[in-house]
């Protein structure tokens, strides 16, 4: 819709893009504030709003009510792995739910959205049995197979989108210079893939990073929990340490944010793809 | 298209699955069999220590039909999923209009909605419960600095209204991923169809409806599909923000399952509302999917 | 197009690089597991080895063959300074220990009976475990008996009151040790008392008395009587407004009389409370923590709560009272005691079997824990009370003022947790209150639900 509207048309999208801004940055300044005030001034009652003392050593000495390095570490350990072996494992598939037939494919199809239906909160005591059976209990491996595989409907149903958009004759003309059909898929689908991947890859790893129910029951060593576990130390038996949690989030949802800056231009072309054509 | 694949003979036609193999692993491994082991376990009696003492029974739902607050946990979840994801599509075709359009803060506008995305559920359920608080809320605080409010109001103080606020948290959660998958979808509808439209004296509604919402219906199509699943299956804002309180009046299937095995301790149970879960979203799916078919062929 | 690709890969292997930078283990923990383990483990014996050398040969020589005698301890986070506390506890005991090794694993309160009851579903359980009750494992017979694997010495030092509470109704055994103890009583705000120029209540009327005065000094700003009737602490209800008027969870025998009489009025007197406009708005959503809060913020004046509390807001002063009572039914007060238990479970819960040396390194370890020199400090940090005899002498002489609570807490009464299906009850008894606060149901209804669901 490039055409020009009235000036009305045009102070509309103003004001409804500065609504959604300040709809969405409020928590985070809650947030921001919330996590450099001490504890009386969290508990007062009216709230303040803006912290009177600036506490920002809350955002040092968290460091050593908690092993967060080790968490950082295995965070992105975790999400990393389950992020490249879920596209790994969705970009054949995807390519196959595109270019070929088979007999069953409709089946197929269904079989992946009706194993999204199931949430892990409810799978929890198989899921276990079946970590246990290949010995990946506390295992950050077991975590990323398991987080991969959750992500395989997503990430197949997308890549399948964006595949089926991008012409089979390229795809021929490399076939003709004498790859195999593999080697086209390398060489010529998944550069030209690459916006749709970006956002699979985006997808898989924030749902990764941001894991919580799996890592805490089948992860027991301290050492090799997550960001989003650890977290909850600051939720106490007597009491809510609010300033520490709010630390802790901040910190936690930094490197996201910086990984989507790094590749934002590629994450609105990307979803265009999946979202036709799927 | 598929007449040269057609075509091969035997084995190759199964080359798709060899392709698969990965996912068809991954899924059948780590998904499928937790998913049977529960839908066995719906079917079992079990003990208070989870463990599965025998099958072929029916005593698991009968238990959970017969709870008086189940219908209405029913009616939550329907009324939770299905407000959602309306208004978020109502929201996000609003927002992916207003980001196809080049003005000053666009940018601005599409980097702040990728911070609900990127950050986790527990902690957006955390900090909108703090600043939701009746007593020490910033909303609060903010709306008697303002002079909007003489007196604190009491956001989640009964399950109307903090069921409300639920929607809104939810909403806030599900409008960034729908807004961009919509932006996108718009980006690919050919600028020719508007130029065209402009010649013939169209105004900005008549394009709206006559050729932005027709040519975006794949992609809503799909984000609705995607969407109710999630948020027919999201358990920890409720889980969090109200813990399902007053007596179960803001519990949705997911929150009331984990009341049910992890307060409760009766596994079974749990089990068999999952099922039934599974059940409400397998109709939901194929309804759906016959009334898209029938609009498409009509 | 390729470009982007490459710039991702690169950005997803910098990441996991720069991940992995910070310990080396990491990327072959990722990587291959099994490696990781076995050179975690091999690791182990050889430093088990080179200091169990100089250790007395009998206890040192059959585990160097075998490997160290590994005991998992899941236990409950009471705040963020209990892990490291408790590490510090078990690193010394292996130190003194070099054959015994702990696998300690701190978790939260919210999430804590659901990776447990995962894992005891699966045989996955740990040896101890502190964050739920013995009556949910006892059907399937997953539990040791105390006695049967701790020493005497210990079995005698708890305090007789938590031991009697243990014995599981019907069977007469007792499967669980209190592991850390609370009482409740009633905190007053003092500056809010002496504005209004009223004495902590003693009774119900004297309650209803106090907060229509309070009420009325400051036109309804500040609540007179706090009710938490929130999902964690809803059961509390039935402690205090029905034992001080002789009802309760269970009679005399171990049956639940939910619905009883007195129940009946008790729930009735709270709704009294409530509908007067004395107490706080969301009873049922305001939890312990925020009613704490507002007693702080002198918004509230009365509340009834852990004993835990005065030291959370050192500023704030208070009267410390007695739950009041129907002196129309009762004598006088009761105080509800809460013991967090320490249960343990037997090799049909586990995969593995246990041997003798492994049960008498429980048994020892358990010996340690629980000695007044480690013990009590670990009760003061987290404003908890000791369950043991010596552990209060300690803390009478450590912290005199906390000891004071130790004879109310001997004369307490105690939530039915040995029952099977206590957290039946517990989970009905908050719905009930959640109800009759809502005005869903009558105090009648609601707790006829609650006695039908715990009957079943």
């Amino acid at each position: 819709m490039n055409v020009n509207y009235s000036k009305w048309f045009r102070a509309a999208l103003y004001i409804i893009a500065a609504i959604t801004c300040l709809i969405i940055l409020y928590p985070y300044v809650v947030m921001f504030f919330s996590s450099v005030k001490g504890m009386d001034e969290i508990y007062r009652i009216p709230g303040t709003l803006l912290p009177e003392k600036w506490n920002l050593s809350n955002y040092l000495t968290v460091w050593k009510h908690i092993p967060l390095g080790y968490y950082f570490r295995n965070s992105a350990i975790v999400a990393c792995g389950a992020t490249a072996l879920s596209i790994t494992c969705a970009i054949p598939t995807g390519y196959a739910l595109a270019r070929m037939n088979f007999p069953g494919k409709k089946g197929f199809m269904q079989f992946i959205i009706i194993t999204q239906m199931f949430a892990p909160v409810v799978l929890l005591v198989g899921i276990y049995k079946i970590m246990m059976t290949f010995h990946l209990t506390n295992s950050l491996f077991g975590l990323i197979l398991l987080i991969a595989a959750f992500n395989q409907a997503f990430s197949s149903w997308l890549l399948s989108g964006t595949f089926a958009t991008i012409s089979r004759e390229l795809e021929e003309a490399a076939t003709i210079d004498g790859c195999t059909r593999l080697q086209a898929v390398i060489r010529v689908i998944i550069p030209l893939a690459a916006p749709g991947i970006v956002t699979a890859v985006i997808h898989a790893f924030i749902g990764a990073w941001n894991e919580y129910t799996l890592t805490l029951v089948l992860i027991s060593d301290t050492y090799k929990k997550s960001l989003n576990v650890g977290i909850r130390a600051f939720f106490g038996y007597t009491n809510v340490e609010w300033w520490y949690v709010f630390t802790c989030s901040l910190l936690t949802t930094l490197p996201i944010l910086l990984l989507f800056q790094a590749i934002d231009k590629y994450i609105v072309g990307g979803l265009t793809a999946g979202g036709v054509k799927g | 298209m598929d007449a040269r694949i057609r075509k091969k003979p035997g084995i190759a036609r199964f080359e798709a699955y060899l392709w698969m193999l990965p996912t068809l692993t991954l899924v059948s491994v780590f998904v499928l069999f937790p998913v049977l082991e529960s839908v066995y376990m719906s079917f079992s009696k079990v003990s208070k220590a989870g463990i599965i003492k025998s099958f072929g029974t029916l005593d698991n739902f009968r238990y959970v039909l017969k709870q008086p607050v189940f219908p209405r946990v029913i009616v939550n979840t329907v009324v939770w999923t299905v407000l959602i994801v309306l208004i978020s599509i109502v929201i996000s075709i609003t927002l992916a209009i207003v980001l196809n359009e080049r003005f000053h803060l666009r940018r601005i506008t599409r980097t702040m909605l990728l911070f609900p995305w990127a950050t986790s559920g527990f902690i957006t359920a955390c900090v909108w419960k703090y600043a939701l608080d009746y007593q020490y809320g910033s909303v609060n605080a903010l709306l008697i600095r303002s002079g909007l409010v003489k007196k604190n109001i009491n956001f989640l103080g009964n399950a109307d209204s903090a069921f409300a606020w639920l929607i809104f948290v939810g909403v806030f959660v599900t409008v960034p991923f729908m807004t961009f998958t919509l932006l996108s979808g718009l980006q690919s509808i050919s600028v020719d169809y508007y130029e065209a439209a402009t010649i013939d004296g169209a105004g900005f509604w008549d394009k709206l409806f006559k050729i932005t919402l027709p040519l975006l219906r794949p992609a809503i199509n799909v984000t609705i599909v995607l969407n109710v699943i999630y948020c027919f299956n999201s358990f920890v804002f409720v889980h969090t923000i109200t813990g399902g309180t007053p007596a179960h009046r803001t519990d949705t299937i997911m929150t009331y399952l984990y009341w049910m095995a992890f307060s409760k301790g009766n596994y079974g149970a749990a089990a068999a509302i999952s099922v039934i879960g599974f059940i409400v979203l397998l109709i939901f799916s194929v309804i759906y999917m016959n009334v898209q078919m029938k609009e498409e062929t009509a | 197009m390729k470009k982007t690709l490459a710039l991702l890969l690169a950005l997803i292997m910098a990441l996991s690089l720069a991940a992995c930078g910070g310990a080396p283990a990491a990327s072959s923990e990722a990587g291959n597991e099994p490696a990781a383990e076995s050179q975690q483990e091999s690791k182990e014996e050889s430093k088990e080895e080179s200091s169990a050398q100089p250790a007395s040969s009998e206890e040192a020589e059959p585990a160097a063959e075998e490997g160290p005698i590994e005991i998992n301890f899941v236990a409950a986070q009471y705040s963020d300074a209990t892990e490291a506390y408790m590490r510090k506890v078990v690193e010394a005991y292996e130190k003194e220990h070099p054959n015994v090794k702990i696998n300690l694993e701190v978790i939260g309160w919210d999430s804590i009976s659901t990776t447990v009851n995962t894992r005891v579903a699966n045989k996955q359980a740990p040896d101890l475990y502190n964050g739920g009750s013995a009556g949910e494992y006892i059907e399937d017979d997953f539990l040791y008996k105390p006695e049967d694997i701790l020493s005497d010495e210990l079995i005698a030092d708890f305090y007789p009151t938590f031991w009697k509470n243990n014995i599981v109704p019907g069977l007469g055994e007792v499967y669980q040790i209190p592991y850390v103890a609370s009482v409740r009583a009633l905190y007053c705000n003092k500056k809010i008392m002496d504005e209004v120029g009223v004495k902590p209540p003693k009774t119900w009327d004297e309650v209803r008395d106090v907060c229509a005065k309070i009420h009325d000094f400051y036109n309804g700003d500040v609540y007179a009587w706090g009710i938490d009737a929130s999902s964690t602490e809803g059961q509390t209800t039935v402690a205090y407004y029905c034992w001080s008027n002789g009802g309760g969870y269970v009679d005399a025998d171990g049956n639940y009389i939910l619905n009883c009489p007195a129940n009946v009025e008790g729930f009735t007197y709270m709704k009294e409370l409530y509908d007067n406009g004395w107490t706080n708005e969301n009873p049922t959503s305001e939890t312990r923590d925020d009613l704490q809060k507002l007693v702080a913020a002198d918004k509230l004046a009365m509340l009834v709560t852990a004993c835990f509390f005065p030291a959370l807001y050192p500023d704030t002063e208070l009267y410390i009272s007695d739950i009041p009572y129907n002196d129309k039914t009762q004598s006088s007060s009761s105080t509800l005691a809460v013991q967090d238990a320490l249960i343990f479970f037997n090799e049909n819960a586990k995969a593995t079997t246990d041997s003798p040396e492994k049960l008498a390194a429980i048994a020892d370890f358990c010996d340690y824990f629980y000695a007044p020199e480690n013990y009590t400090p670990f009760m003061i940090q987290e404003g908890l009370l000791p369950a043991t005899i010596s552990g209060a002498e300690k803390l009478a002489q450590d912290d005199p003022e906390k000891a004071a609570y130790m004879s109310v807490l001997e004369g307490g009464k105690f939530y039915a947790r040995s029952k099977p299906n206590w957290k039946d009850c517990s989970t009905s008894c908050a719905d009930a209150a959640q109800n009759v606060l809502t005005g869903m149901q009558t105090p009648q209804e609601a707790l006829d639900e609650a006695q039908a669901v715990v009957q079943e």
